[in-house]
C-alpha cells in the first residue's frame, strides 16, 4: 500500500505554533539570563547538541520553553548548516584550571580535594527565599596566587602499577588506525572502536546514560566503579597557526571529567592480570552524572561477554542519543492514518472470517 | 610578542577594545584593509586524549569565528569563540596591522599586554576564591 497524501491544517498549525506563544505568559528572558543562571541545562544542551556554543543553547532553551532535548536537537540542526574548519589539536585534561576536583578513591591526594562550586554537601530543602544571588561580601578578590595544575590521580595509580598497562591498548574493536572515528562523518560499525564510542557517549542524552549506568551498578551488569578522581574545569582549544603552523590557544572549554575504577563484582573478568583498569567520562559543561555514567558505561562495553544492556555496546550506543530517540518517539504523533487504516482492516478481515466459520457450523 | 601570542591574545581579549582600536586602522587613510576570508562561523571538532587509555577522540565540535585581511603585502588572521563576526575582523585586522608595521602598533601591543594581565588577574582571582573550597580533613581519635 502506498502513502497518500492529504492536505489541510496549515490554518490550525499556524494558530497551534501562536497559541505556544501566548502561553509565555511571564516577561521576555534575556539569553544572558538563561547562560547565568540556568548554567547547568546550557551545559547540558551543549553536551548533548554536539556544539560547544553557551550562547546559542541558551537561546536553544529560551525558544523550546526549556525543553533540554528539543534543545539539543535546535543545536545539532544548526550545527549542520555551519561548515567544518578542521579538528584541533589533542587537548589533555591534565593542563587543566580546575574549579572542582574530587576523589572518592583515596581521602589524601597531591593537590588536595577541591569542592569548587557544588551543592553535594548541603541539605536538598526547597528555599522559599530569595537566595542564589551573587554574595558580594565574601571576603576573596584581594588575594591573588598562583594556578596550580593538578596531577591525576590515576597517574599515580598506574605509577604504583596497580593500573592495567594501556601500550597493550583496546585493540579488540579493531581501531588499529591512528587517526580517531568521527561519528559526524561516519556511521558507526560494530564492534565499535574506542574513539567511536567515546564520542558517542560524550553527546549522549544524560538521562538515558544515567538510566543505564545505574542498571549495571543496582545488578544488570556487574561494574560499580569507585571514583579515582571527577574534576570540573577549562581547558583550552588549540589548533595549529594557519601562519607559524605552531600550536595556539584560541579559548578554554569547560568540560567535566571522571576517571572511574573499576574494581566491582567483574573486576576480575575486565582485567586480566589482577590490576584495576579505568572507566573513562568526559563531558563539554559541568555535567556530573553524565560523566560518571559515561566512565561507567566505559567500563561495562568492555565486558567480553555482554549478558546486560549496559554491556552490549550496540544496545547502549544506539539509544543513548536524545535527538535520534525524541525524533523516533515524537514521529508517532504525526498522522498515520493509512498504516493504521491496514491493520483496522486486517483485524476486520480476522474478525469477520471468525464469525463466518461460526455461521458455518 | 610573537605571533603566536598575539593571536592568542586577540582570541580572548575584550572585543569591544579590539573593535574600537580596528576601526581606527579602517578610518586611517593611508592603510587599505583588503578582506581575504570574510568572517564566518564555523566550527572546530575538539579532540582529547582519554587518560585511561590513551585513546584520542572527538568530544564535540566547538563554534569559532574566523577573519583573514591584508594590509600591502601583510597577512593578518583571527579565531574567536563563538559567532562574534565583528571581534573576528577586528582581530584578523589587528593581526596585519602590526606585522605591516602600521604606526598604531605600540598602541595595539600595550592593549594586548593591558588585556594579558586582566584576563591572568581575573583568573588568580577566580582560583583564589576556589581555594577556599580545598578540604582540610582532620582525622578522628
Amino acid at each position: 500500500m502506498g502513502y497518500v497524501l492529504v492536505k489541510g491544517g496549515s490554518e490550525a498549525i499556524k494558530n497551534a505554533k501562536a497559541l505556544v506563544g501566548s502561553l509565555r505568559s511571564a516577561p521576555h528572558i534575556k539569553v544572558s539570563q538563561i547562560r547565568g543562571r540556568l548554567r547547568l541545562s546550557v551545559d547540558q544542551v551543549m553536551g548533548e547538541g554536539g556544539l560547544y556554543a553557551p550562547e546559542l543553547a541558551a537561546l536553544a532553551i529560551r525558544q523550546s520553553d526549556g525543553d533540554l532535548v528539543a534543545a539539543s536537537f535546535l543545536i545539532r540542526a544548526y550545527r549542520s548548516t555551519l561548515p567544518r574548519i578542521g579538528y584541533s589539536e589533542t587537548s589533555d585534561t591534565r593542563e587543566m584550571f580546575v574549579l572542582r576536583r574530587i576523589s572518592s578513591a583515596f581521602k589524601e591526594i597531591p593537590g588536595g580535594q577541591i569542592l569548587g562550586p557544588s551543592i553535594d554537601y548541603t541539605e536538598r530543602l526547597l528555599d522559599f527565599g530569595e537566595r542564589g544571588a551573587v554574595d558580594d561580601d565574601q571576603e576573596s578578590g584581594t588575594e591573588k596566587s598562583d594556578i596550580p595544575k593538578f596531577k591525576k590521580v590515576s597517574d599515580l595509580l598506574r605509577a604504583s602499577g596497580l593500573l592495567e598497562d594501556v601500550s597493550a591498548d583496546d585493540e579488540t574493536s579493531g581501531d588499529a588506525r591512528d587517526e580517531p572515528c568521527d561519528i559526524t562523518r561516519e556511521s558507526i560499525r560494530f564492534p565499535a572502536p574506542r574513539s567511536a564510542r567515546l564520542q558517542t557517549l560524550a553527546r549522549g542524552e544524560t538521562g538515558a546514560m544515567l538510566a543505564l549506568a545505574y542498571s549495571s551498578l543496582r545488578g544488570y551488569g556487574s561494574v560499580h566503579p569507585t571514583i579515582a578522581e571527577m574534576r570540573v574545569g577549562y581547558v583550552s582549544l588549540r589548533i595549529k597557526h594557519p601562519y607559524t603552523g605552531n600550536d595556539v590557544s584560541v579559548g578554554d572549554v569547560l568540560v567535566t571529567e571522571c576517571e572511574g575504577i573499576l574494581s566491582g563484582v567483574g573486576a576480575t573478568e575486565i582485567t586480566a592480570d589482577n590490576r584495576f583498569s579505568l572507566g573513562y567520562g568526559l563531558v563539554f559543561g559541568q555535567n556530573e552524572k553524565k560523566a560518571i555514567s559515561m566512565s561507567i558505561l566505559d567500563g561495562t562495553m568492555r565486558v567480553s561477554e555482554p549478558k546486560t544492556p549496559a554491556e552490549d555496546q550496540e544496545f547502549v550506543l544506539y539509544h543513548i542519543d536524545g535527538i535520534d530517540a525524541m525524533g523516533f518517539v515524537e514521529h508517532l504523533k504525526l498522522p498515520h492514518y493509512v498504516t493504521f487504516q491496514s491493520s483496522l482492516d486486517r483485524i476486520r478481515a480476522v474478525k469477520s472470517e471468525e464469525v463466518g466459520e461460526v455461521s458455518d457450523d | 610578542m610573537n605571533r603566536d601570542k598575539r593571536f592568542e591574545l586577540i582570541a580572548r581579549a575584550n572585543s569591544e577594545r579590539i573593535c574600537g582600536i580596528a576601526e581606527r586602522i579602517l578610518d586611517d587613510a593611508a592603510t587599505a584593509v583588503e578582506v581575504v576570508k570574510k568572517p564566518v562561523c564555523g566550527m572546530i571538532m575538539m579532540r582529547f586524549r582519554d587518560t585511561a587509555e590513551k585513546c584520542v577522540f572527538n568530544i564535540g565540535e566547538v563554534l569559532v569565528t574566523e577573519a583573514e585581511v591584508r594590509i600591502g603585502s601583510e597577512l593578518g588572521y583571527a579565531m574567536v569563540m563563538g559567532r562574534d563576526p565583528e571581534a573576528a575582523l577586528a582581530g584578523a585586522i589587528i593581526d596585519a596591522a602590526v606585522e605591516s608595521g602600521h604606526p598604531l602598533t605600540p598602541e595595539i601591543i600595550d592593549l594586548l599586554r593591558s588585556e594579558e594581565e586582566r584576563l591572568k588577574e581575573e583568573l588568580q582571582k577566580r582560583w583564589a576564591e576556589i581555594a577556599t573550597t580545598k578540604v582540610d580533613f582532620e582525622v578522628m581519635a
